[in-house]
């Protein structure tokens, strides 16, 4: 069969979700309901689907079982998976961290691999993860300030929401503030040795 | 589905709060009209909540008209009426009600009576919704996530992904390119939310039935004696924090009204939901006024 990643158009980098737009975006091209009434192109289109679904479900097989080509390079240093997470390159980084055996996997690994699942929306797992990270190495800074972090972030969501109503941009001056601020250009005008209004 | 995405409505203006309610009634309205008269008892707050977020991307007008309906025959209430987002909720809600249905049906326990009893019902709303993409696409989506349950997992990241994408799926159905894109998010975070809470919800009845659930897997019955414990509450403000972070990205334009249900929604309702999860059912739920802190 050919390679399922040429069929739906994408690299074999792309993330899970991106497999899954591209997969969708070519089932609804290719889907009968836009060739009813054409018989000779329905059927080609069912072909492709059929083409379509198999690629996308191998992929998915791959995936689970984590048999994805390229999966075994030599392994990265921590230094080299921090740079990926640095430079936003996630796949890359789970992969390299899931290339390292499990009895050396230190606190960096829990930490880093808690990073990596936080991206992925992954917040029960990267939360386990960086409470092992911390057990392991209780004294580690980074450890805490990121623990600190995901509390905060938690805490802190919507915080400063209270309807966009209560948060309307100041204006300047209105008609209930007019006298007030002349009164404070004159005591300023004052204390320079001017006067603006001079009878107060 | 299951109800968690309401507004806190004590916070909503009396015109937004007037305005959700009609969006209510009208959701129903279309349920009755397009799937079926019996499936629009199965209307819930989320699917309001879609029509809401789908208000955003079709034409802003809609009529309002006072109507009477078999649920309160006495008194008429404001109802919505000619807006394309009303019909899309009503017959998305379809499909994923014969979803569940036929996902119930597999399932051992009470629920499996019910969902035969209801299944042609529900299979006759679905085909009448005319979403085929939809219903093989979720159909697709749920046969992946019931397969990662066979495997019960202990953590419930993976399989509220997939929940998360399937109803990424019916947020963003019908869009295209960038508007697809941050309705799918809103959509996602919202299932990841929603498979969370409802397996905290759920963790009782869970244990006793056997059926999976991550958190019985992984949390000691004590922890989760009195409502959920803060490390379920924590994951679950995260998840919201990312769903905060998606909906600011809606397309809100200058309706206000729209942009406040929403967000009291995201911000307010479901944050009042993380507090009770867990705890036994109240029979209404009231709040008290919020206190001068919270006003700030």
């Amino acid at each position: 069969m050919n390679n399922p990643y040429k069929v739906l158009g994408i690299s074999p980098d792309a993330t899970d979700t991106e497999v899954k737009n591209a997969y969708r975006a070519l089932a609804r091209k290719y889907h009968p309901d836009n060739f009813a009434g054409d018989a000779t192109s329905a059927e080609l289109a069912n072909e492709k689907m059929q083409e379509v679904n198999e690629a996308y479900e191998q992929i998915m097989r791959e995936r689970k079982t984590g048999k994805r080509g390229g999966g075994t390079g030599a392994a990265a240093s921590y230094a080299d998976i921090r740079n990926m997470i640095n430079a936003r390159r996630m796949r890359e980084a789970e992969a390299a961290l899931a290339r390292i055996p499990v009895e050396e996997r230190t606190a960096d690994w829990h930490f880093l691999e808690s990073l990596v699942l936080m991206h992925r929306g992954f917040v029960n797992d990267a939360m386990r993860e960086l409470e092992i990270a911390c057990s392991m190495d209780p004294s580690n800074v980074e450890y805490q300030q990121a623990k600190q972090m995901f509390n905060q972030n938690a805490a802190g969501y919507g915080r400063n929401y209270y309807g966009s109503y209560s948060n309307q941009p100041q204006r300047g001056c209105d008609g209930c503030d007019v006298c007030t601020n002349l009164i404070c250009l004159d005591c300023c005008c004052e204390c320079m040795g001017g006067d603006l209004i001079p009878c107060c | 589905m299951f109800g968690y995405v309401k507004p806190r409505h004590t916070d909503l203006l009396v015109k937004e709060y007037e305005f959700y309610r009609a969006a209510y009634c009208g959701v129903c309205r279309r349920m009755q009209k397009e799937t079926g008269f019996f499936t629009s008892f199965a209307l819930s707050y989320d699917i309001v909540f879609l029509a809401v977020c789908r208000m955003l991307t079709t034409d802003r007008r809609c009529t309002v008209k006072r109507c009477r309906c078999i649920a309160h025959p006495c008194r008429s209430r404001s109802c919505l009426f000619d807006n394309e987002a009303l019909s899309y909720a009503a017959r998305a809600s379809a499909v994923l009600l014969y979803e569940k249905c036929e996902d119930d049906k597999k399932d051992r326990g009470s629920h499996r009576l019910r969902a035969r009893l209801l299944l042609p019902l529900f299979r006759r709303a679905a085909r009448r919704a005319k979403l085929n993409f939809l219903l093989e696409q979720t159909h697709r989506a749920l046969a992946e996530l019931s397969a990662l349950e066979e495997e019960r997992i202990p953590s419930i990241d993976a399989p509220a992904a997939l929940f998360g994408d399937l109803l990424g799926l019916v947020f963003g159905e019908g869009l295209e390119g960038e508007a697809y894109d941050v309705f799918y998010k809103v959509g996602y975070e919202l299932g990841v939310f929603i498979y969370a809470a409802d397996a905290a919800d759920d963790y009782h009845a869970d244990k006793k039935s056997g059926s999976y659930n991550p958190y019985v897997l992984t949390y000691p019955p004590e922890a989760f004696a009195g409502g959920a414990p803060d490390e379920v509450k924590t994951a679950l403000r995260l998840t919201l924090a990312n769903l905060a972070e998606a909906v600011e990205r809606l397309p809100f334009g200058t309706d206000t009204a729209l942009e406040n249900i929403i967000k009291n929604t995201v911000y307010l309702g479901l944050a009042d939901r993380v507090e009770l999860l867990g705890k036994p059912k109240q029979k209404k739920y009231k709040r008290v006024h919020p206190t001068p802190e919270e006003h700030k």
